[in-house]
């Protein structure tokens, strides 16, 4: 799920930033720092919206760095249990598959599948198969989330597509 | 002596009949073992005989017999009767006349009515027998002496059994009671201080049962003798292996039976048994063996030991058999090879060592055994020796005994094994593993925990354990009626519950510690996906716990938290190393732990975001820096304190002292992580990393990006150095400077260095700078101009060299002027550099600045790096060529002009030829004034100095190159253009660009004054750009050319518009030496007039016939410094003779061209 989140991110800038360019630097290193991140408290950065506050810089003693605590609101994209998802399939092994949603990776076990549908390591790709559905490579699929594992800088989750409207997305 | 059975032979309820068989109202107190365990059984049955024969033989010598002995177990009946029934017959006799004279204590026993009866009915019979021969004499007499004798023998014998009463029973005071209960309490009968004590002896493990026998054996041989050995009872306790007890009032009576007894280890001494343990040692734990088909259990004898196996049949259970099944080690060594070892002597070593366990097979054993020794049964089933084997199995009626039923906690292999297929597990009967495991839930539950009812009445509940005790668990329930109550139910009947998606850790078997996502529940088998590797587990779900998985959310309550920096005292800091409850447990600078109140310490004020320390190398170390000690233990941890700049508190969750806390000496610390790259001042600043004073001293790594490589996951990149050259590839990883890049080709992972790859688009197939942010989705604007991701504060160049390398070697030194204003440069290299700031990279800066060379020739702005390294930020407008400047061929201050866009300006939008702006051609007196014009808003003008021209040609075509004082950027050092003919070119040194130098391929006459070879200042590939033109200074790159003199080129300068008020203006100077920046020119129209001409009033004389040679002195670096001839002349371009290796005409601008003097 995505959300606009207002975050704070502290830089550190060293006094032959200061000058006119000083603003940009912050804004450079913030965008720099954040975009693209995860953590497991806030999800995935996805974007940095704006800049509430680039903050005031603090000279730390001895350093002469400026400490500026900036405030910004980003997308942040945090996946939760239950939550359906579309991702595009990125590896399938026996054990299940693997799909990507944005920068989250949801892995589906073949636990997790359709009881008649089956894995064909035969295929290439292969593929998970069943009567109606063929899952592979760059499928892009419906899954729900079933649990997710949250680290530090990492988050990864589980994701079912045993349940109705789940599954392969046909774009027809 | 009948003691001695009594331990082994409980009295039992059901026994009844045999007791009154034999009335016994004159019970001794025993301790009662309503069930025996078996094995003391089994002892006890070897002890019996013999104790039967001992009884017997007391019998015909003690005529009254003892009472005692009729409290005899029901075998011991049977065996009686078996064996000895005549004895027993008459014993039984002797009884009923007894119990002529105890007919009111028998009356005792009346509640078996048949026994009575037959008893009564005894007595009668006797009474009947006797009286007729009594009745016979028929007299008073006789009569009332039978009365007589009667009421004698009557008193006699009560008060013998009073007495004897007596005797028997002073020795159990304590129990009093009334004897004809059988409902005997059982306090009563616990052992008290008159009773006999146990001693406690040590004999050889296993022989237990033999020593106990001999004791027997030696006691009642010695019973009638002078010293009968007072020793009541001998038994052993199977659970307590290696020792016997005996019972006895005196050790010394112990020692005596024990002494000459091999096995006995009298010299562990006998010891006696505390009076409350010895019912306990006779107490026997109720077993409760619920042997049910499909249980599981394990085999506890033989080779099978440790087994598991199956309970497969039950029915002969009473018998105490149970048919099993398991999995069979047959011996399967060729049968030489077992002759062998049995021919070597080892065939006792053979028989231990266990055979594998596998699957019967009958093709197997065959092979070894031979045909014969396997017989095939009903239905698939084979024999062999004498067991029979059934789908793989062994089936076997085997003794309880050898099975063990409890603790068998079987693993899911085994079970799988059992199952013949792993894949399979879901077919297990989970009910008969659950059962296997009950005793151990309990074990493995914590309050807390999610468990799930499956059995009993409360079936489906589920809910999180509140209480745990041994049998019984409180649940908070979830959901239904009974939601949020507590609930207890047995623990065996719950297990724990897991949902999918839950992240769990295996507590035990074999994947220990592993952590995994539940991917699937059935019943008790968890199956994770695993965390590490790609992998999926099977577990029980008693073996496995829910993890932490998000962070973890303590909350600090007190006013001290863990790793708060306390003060012990004014001078003494500590650190928090756990908070327990009120008192805090702290390491002090010293390195001391010690537990103190709050009240105790007062809370430093928090300084930790400033609190800096220097290392053992200088370097300053921070609060959540990595460091690691360079002496003693060598610990690394994160620092977590600094107190005074000296003591450093570090934390390491690996060390289990004081919490993973340490504290070291700001000293002896070293930086985990290299620290240069990370807080090197010098590399930090940007303005010091391009601007150092010293020309070219900036070699400077820039500083360490901080760039976020983990976007450049995934993205698709060619290999461009190293064995895996030209292999495409995906980068899965970035690990520091190297990258995980998983191959297209045979999906390897290899680990490469991220300089060898580069980024690739997918659909072009074009290639990028990793880093520059190229490509779709970069954040780059362009292709080329480096986005954000290089570093958005250092404008360093990613290819160092090139571009200040481009510019250097074009540099005319002119040193006759003395031009070099940089009050910096040491000359070290290019000594004319006059910008002190100029990066000046490889080639030392040439353009001067203008605020600090007088003469500088490049009007480059104050700050701006004329060279390659231009600070990154600078250029807002990269794409013109430096606005305000004029010396067109100084990159302007922005922009990786010059070499163009290789300088990563992440702000510049320049393309490559954004910087490229060459000075227009300042030479084009008339032409190209309008170009000049433009530039001519310089904010400096280099004032020319009027050099005194000096009248008179020069004839000398010498040029001086050796009086030169640049060095190496320029062309002179190398080839003086009388070295070596060809190549005097003078391959620009330090040209990074490699431009062609003039008369490159050219045969030039040798000792021809050649104008001296200009290497080009343009970057690579440089073309005219629009603004096109020569720079102000171009005639200092060069000699012997014939030049005109015209109104100053040089923008923004100082000097006067036209040299000496235009007194040579439009005339034709050939120059030959050239001093600072100006020429020494002769005048070609009449050889006398010799002047030194700044070089901003040359023009280059353009051709104007056939057959003139020619030197090129614009276009690009291909073609400039060239000699040519010209030949035809067409709008403004020359066609050149063709020359050798030419392969097509070359035709150049007439602007771009410039006469060759004293040809």
């Amino acid at each position: 799920m995505f959300f606009l989140r207002e975050l704070t991110h502290t830089i550190l800038l060293h006094p032959s930033y200061f000058g006119a360019q000083l603003e940009d630097y912050l804004r450079q290193k913030l965008y720099e720092d954040v975009e693209g991140t995860c953590s497991g408290k806030h999800g995935y950065i996805i974007s940095v919206i704006t800049i509430s506050d680039i903050g005031e810089g603090k000279i730390i003693p001895s350093t002469g760095q400026a400490k500026f605590k900036t405030t910004y609101t980003a997308i942040v994209m945090k996946p939760f249990k239950g939550e359906v998802v579309d991702g595009k399939v990125i590896h399938v092994n026996k054990m299940g598959f693997l799909a990507m949603v944005g920068p989250l990776q949801v892995f589906v076990s073949s636990h997790l599948t359709h009881g008649d549908m089956k894995y064909d390591p035969n295929a290439s790709p292969p593929c998970y198969r069943s009567n109606d559905e063929i899952i592979q490579k760059d499928t892009k699929v419906r899954m729900q989330i079933v649990g997710c594992r949250v680290e530090a800088n990492d988050i990864f989750a589980i994701g079912t597509i045993k349940k109705d409207f789940l599954g392969q997305i046909r774009e027809d | 002596m009948s003691d001695v059975e009594d331990v082994t032979s409980p009295i039992e309820p059901k026994s009844e009949d045999e007791r009154d068989e034999r009335p016994t109202t004159k019970k001794r107190p025993r301790i009662v073992d309503p069930d025996e365990e078996e094995d003391d059984a089994e002892a006890a049955v070897d002890t019996k005989e013999d104790n039967e024969k001992a009884e017997d033989i007391d019998e015909d010598k003690d005529e009254d017999g003892d009472e005692d002995e009729d409290e005899n177990e029901d075998e011991d009946e049977d065996e009686d009767d078996e064996e000895n029934g005549g004895e027993r017959r008459r014993k039984r006799r002797r009884k009923q006349k007894r119990y002529r004279f105890l007919d009111v204590e028998a009356e005792v026993d009346d509640e078996d009515e048949e026994e009575d009866e037959d008893n009564d009915y005894g007595d009668v019979a006797e009474f009947i027998d006797e009286a007729p021969e009594e009745g016979a004499a028929q007299n008073d007499y006789q009569h009332r002496r039978l009365d007589r004798s009667f009421g004698r023998n009557e008193e006699e014998d009560v008060q013998d059994i009073v007495q004897r009463l007596k005797e028997r029973h002073a020795r159990t005071a304590a129990a009093r009671y009334n004897g004809d209960s059988d409902a005997v309490p059982q306090r009563l009968l616990m052992p008290g201080v008159n009773d006999p004590s146990l001693w406690r002896v040590f004999v050889k493990t296993g022989r237990e049962a033999a020593i106990c026998a001999s004791i027997f054996r030696k006691v009642f041989s010695q019973q009638y003798s002078a010293n009968p050995i007072e020793v009541i009872s001998v038994f052993f306790r199977d659970s307590l292996t290696g020792m016997i007890f005996l019972e006895a009032r005196q050790s010394a009576a112990v020692s005596a039976a024990i002494s000459g007894i091999v096995g006995i280890f009298a010299s562990k001494g006998v010891s006696l048994v505390p009076i409350e343990e010895m019912a306990p040692l006779l107490k026997i734990k109720k077993k409760d063996v619920n042997l049910a088909p499909g249980m599981w259990i394990r085999m506890k004898r033989g080779k099978h030991t440790g087994d598991l196996a199956q309970v497969v049949d039950t029915d002969q259970i009473t018998s105490g058999v149970v048919g099993i099944k398991f999995i069979p080690r047959i011996d399967l060594t060729p049968r030489e090879k077992r002759k062998e070892r049995a021919a070597t002597g080892k065939a006792l070593g053979a028989s231990s060592i266990k055979p594998p366990s596998r699957l019967f097979s009958y093709d197997d054993v065959r092979k070894i055994y031979g045909r014969q020794s396997v017989r095939q049964g009903a239905q698939g089933s084979y024999f062999f020796d004498n067991d029979e084997y059934i789908d793989g199995f062994c089936v076997k009626d085997v003794k309880i005994a050898v099975i063990e039923s409890e603790n068998v906690n079987p693993t899911l292999e085994e079970i799988s094994r059992f199952s013949g297929d792993d894949q399979s597990t879901a077919k297990f009967d989970l009910s008969a593993i659950a059962d296997a495991n009950k005793n151990l839930t309990v074990s493995v539950l914590l309050p807390g925990d999610q468990v799930e009812v499956y059995e009993g009445e409360q079936t489906g509940l589920y809910g999180r354990v509140a209480t745990v005790t041994q049998d019984v668990i409180a649940i908070k329930a979830v959901g239904g009626e009974v939601h949020d109550q507590i609930i207890e139910v047995p623990s065996r009947s719950v297990r724990k519950r897991f949902d999918v998606g839950e992240h769990v850790k295996v507590l035990a078997g074999k994947n220990q510690n592993a952590t995994g996502m539940v991917v699937e529940v059935k019943g008790d088998v968890v199956t994770l996906m695993s965390d590490q590797g790609e992998q999926e587990i099977k577990v029980f779900s008693k073996d496995i716990r829910k993890a932490a998985d998000t962070s973890n959310t303590t909350k600090t309550t007190g006013l001290y938290d863990q790793h708060d920096l306390v003060m012990l005292d004014s001078t003494t800091a500590a650190v928090v190393t756990k908070v327990e409850g009120s008192l805090l447990r702290v390491l002090d600078q010293n390195g001391a732990a010690r537990s103190v109140t709050p009240d105790q310490v007062t809370l430093r004020r928090d300084n930790k975001r400033f609190a800096v320390a220097t290392d053992s190398q200088g370097n300053d170390m921070k609060v959540g820096d990595n460091m690691k000690e360079t002496e003693g233990e060598n610990r690394q941890g994160e620092v977590i304190n600094i107190f005074r700049s000296l003591f450093v508190f570090l934390h390491n969750r690996d060390l289990t002292e004081n919490n993973g806390v340490f504290v070291a000496r700001a000293q002896s610390l070293i930086s985990v992580t290299p620290k240069s790259a990370v807080s090197d001042l010098g590399k930090m600043n940007p303005a010091l990393n391009q601007q150092l004073p010293y020309g070219g001293a900036s070699l400077m790594p820039p500083p360490a990006t901080n760039f976020n490589r983990n976007r450049l996951i995934n993205t698709l990149v060619v290999v461009t150095k190293g064995t895996s050259k030209g292999l495409m590839g995906t980068i899965r990883d970035i690990q520091g400077d190297n990258a995980r890049v998983e191959l297209k080709t045979n999906n390897k992972t290899l680990t490469i260095a991220l300089t060898s790859l580069k980024r690739k688009d997918q659909k072009t197939g074009a290639t990028y700078p990793l880093e520059a942010g190229a490509g779709p989705g970069g954040y780059g604007r362009g292709p080329a101009a480096g986005g954000y991701d290089v570093n958005p504060y250092s404008g360093a160049p990613m290819n160092g060299g090139q571009t200040p390398g481009g510019l250097g070697g074009r540099t005319p030194a002119p040193g006759q002027f003395g031009r070099t204003p940089n009050p910096y440069a040491a000359g070290g290299i290019g000594g004319k550099t006059p910008n002190p700031y100029a990066t000046g990279a490889a080639a030392g800066g040439r353009t001067p600045a203008p605020g600090w060379g007088a003469d500088g020739k490049t009007p480059a702005p104050g700050w701006g790096g004329a060279g390659g390294k231009t600070p990154g930020w600078a250029g807002s407008g990269g794409k013109t060529p430096a606005p305000g400047f004029d010396g067109g061929r100084t990159p302007a201050w922005g922009a990786g002009a010059g070499a163009g866009g290789k300088t990563p300006n992440p702000y510049s939008n320049a393309g490559p030829s954004g910087g490229r702006t060459p000075a227009p051609a300042s030479s084009m007196y008339g032409s190209n004034l309008d170009a000049g014009g433009s530039r001519n808003n310089g904010p400096i003008t280099a004032p020319t100095p009027y050099g005194g021209s000096t009248p008179g040609i020069y004839s000398a075509p010498t040029p001086a190159a050796p009086s030169n004082p640049y060095s190496a950027p320029t062309p002179f050092t190398a080839p003086t253009p009388y070295g070596g003919p060809p190549t005097y070119a003078a391959p620009t040194p330090g040209a990074a660009l490699s431009a062609p130098t003039p008369g490159m391929g050219g045969p030039t006459p040798y000792g021809a004054p050649t104008p001296f070879g200009a290497p080009t200042p343009y970057g690579g590939g440089a073309t005219n750009g629009g603004v096109g033109g020569l720079p102000w200074d171009w005639a200092l790159d060069f000699r012997n050319v014939i030049v005109e003199v015209g109104p100053s080129l040089k923008p923004n300068t100082r000097s006067p518009l036209h040299f000496q008020r235009g007194a040579h203006d439009g005339k034709k100077f050939g120059y030959d030496q050239i001093n600072g920046e100006s020429c020494h020119c002769i005048s070609l129209d009449s050889g006398d007039i010799i002047e030194d001409i700044p070089a901003e009033y040359l023009r280059p004389s353009k051709p104007d016939q056939q057959g003139q040679v020619v030197v090129c002195i614009g276009g690009g670096p291909d073609t400039k410094g060239q000699q040519r001839t010209t030949q035809y002349e067409n709008g403004g371009s020359w066609m050149m003779e063709l020359d050798h290796g030419d392969l097509a005409p070359l035709v150049l601008e007439a602007g771009d061209l410039c006469r060759i003097w004293k040809m």
